[in-house]
């Protein structure tokens, strides 16, 4: 997947307007060289995420992905959409885990403009239907 | 809110660089092969001033911390193998860029204790991060909560 990276990234304020919907992003299965890659660039550590035995000492069926992995490839896709810049927060809540084989879809909507300032809801839903996290985020639009 | 006689408790302090080559590293890893995250011509062909940062750049912070992105956990005496993260949101006051040398103070200001839904005692931390420049302008902050779950 080049993600939502087909996309330039917009240096200016997009026209958006509520109701208007970013391209959905599908990913590609996560692997667990994915959630390694990630505990090197993003500097997570934490065992439970690449090491077996721990996960399951810790009443895991197996290791599974840091949110900040999907979280940072919602993060991009946004900033395809509305220009990385003109992002002004972004904020998510965690309600599932991500395992080895999962596919995340991530789609995101205007719900708000007010004096320039789109509220954008996020979402990322596994092939099973399952909502791994809800996010929120707003940016800089124009009319 | 909470049970928290550490409340307001600074947990650590750490200044770190933005740089290229981590950030190279981010956008492989969120599989984003668009050069403008990391290459300072394609950023400029591209009509940017400067190199921009996904929103989640921050982590590049936890590279200089002694454990990484756990730092907390051990701060907040939390058990590692019972931690989950539960919330993360960022408040972004200027872009941040290439060459930013940023300070990091995370604070924790929520320390609540609820049941579990099956029973024992869950805790939930929540740490703010406050990233300034050398100059001491705050141009980001970042707001964490975790989760360790009650006892199996």
């Amino acid at each position: 997947m080049s993600s939502a990276g087909s996309m330039p990234l917009p240096v200016a304020p997009q026209p958006l307007r509520e109701g208007d919907a970013m391209e959905t992003v599908v990913t590609e299965p996560f692997t667990r060289t994915d959630f390694v890659r990630y505990a090197g660039s993003g500097g997570d550590f934490h065992p439970i995420h690449h090491d077996e035995e721990f996960a399951r000492a810790a009443g895991m069926p197996t290791v599974f992905g840091m949110g900040m992995l999907h979280a940072g490839m919602l993060g991009v896709a946004l900033a395809h959409w509305v220009g990385p810049d003109n992002i002004r927060s972004f904020g998510t809540r965690f309600t599932g885990q991500v395992w080895p084989g999962d596919v995340l879809t991530f789609d995101a909507q205007v719900v708000d403009v007010t004096d320039g300032l789109a509220t954008i809801e996020l979402s990322a839903v596994s092939q099973k239907d399952e909502p791994v996290l809800k996010a929120t985020a707003t940016a800089v639009v124009v009319a | 809110m909470g049970s928290g006689a550490t409340e307001g408790r600074e947990l650590e302090t750490v200044s770190f660089p933005i740089e290229r080559s981590k950030l190279r590293e981010l956008a492989r890893t969120f599989k984003d092969d668009d050069p403008v995250w990391y290459d300072e011509g394609a950023a400029a062909a591209a009509g940017f001033d400067a190199v921009p940062l996904p929103p989640t750049a921050t982590v590049l912070a936890d590279h200089w911390r002694e454990r990484g992105a756990t730092f907390h956990v051990e701060a907040a005496g939390l058990d590692l193998s019972r931690v989950l993260h539960g919330e993360v949101s960022w408040e972004f006051l200027r872009p941040l860029r290439i060459g930013d040398e940023l300070t990091a103070t995370s604070t924790l200001v929520g320390d609540e204790r609820r049941s579990g839904k099956r029973g024992g005692e869950m805790r939930l931390v929540t740490v703010e991060t406050a990233y300034a420049t050398a100059a001491g302008e705050v141009v980001a902050r970042r707001r964490d909560t975790l989760i360790e779950t009650a006892p199996r």
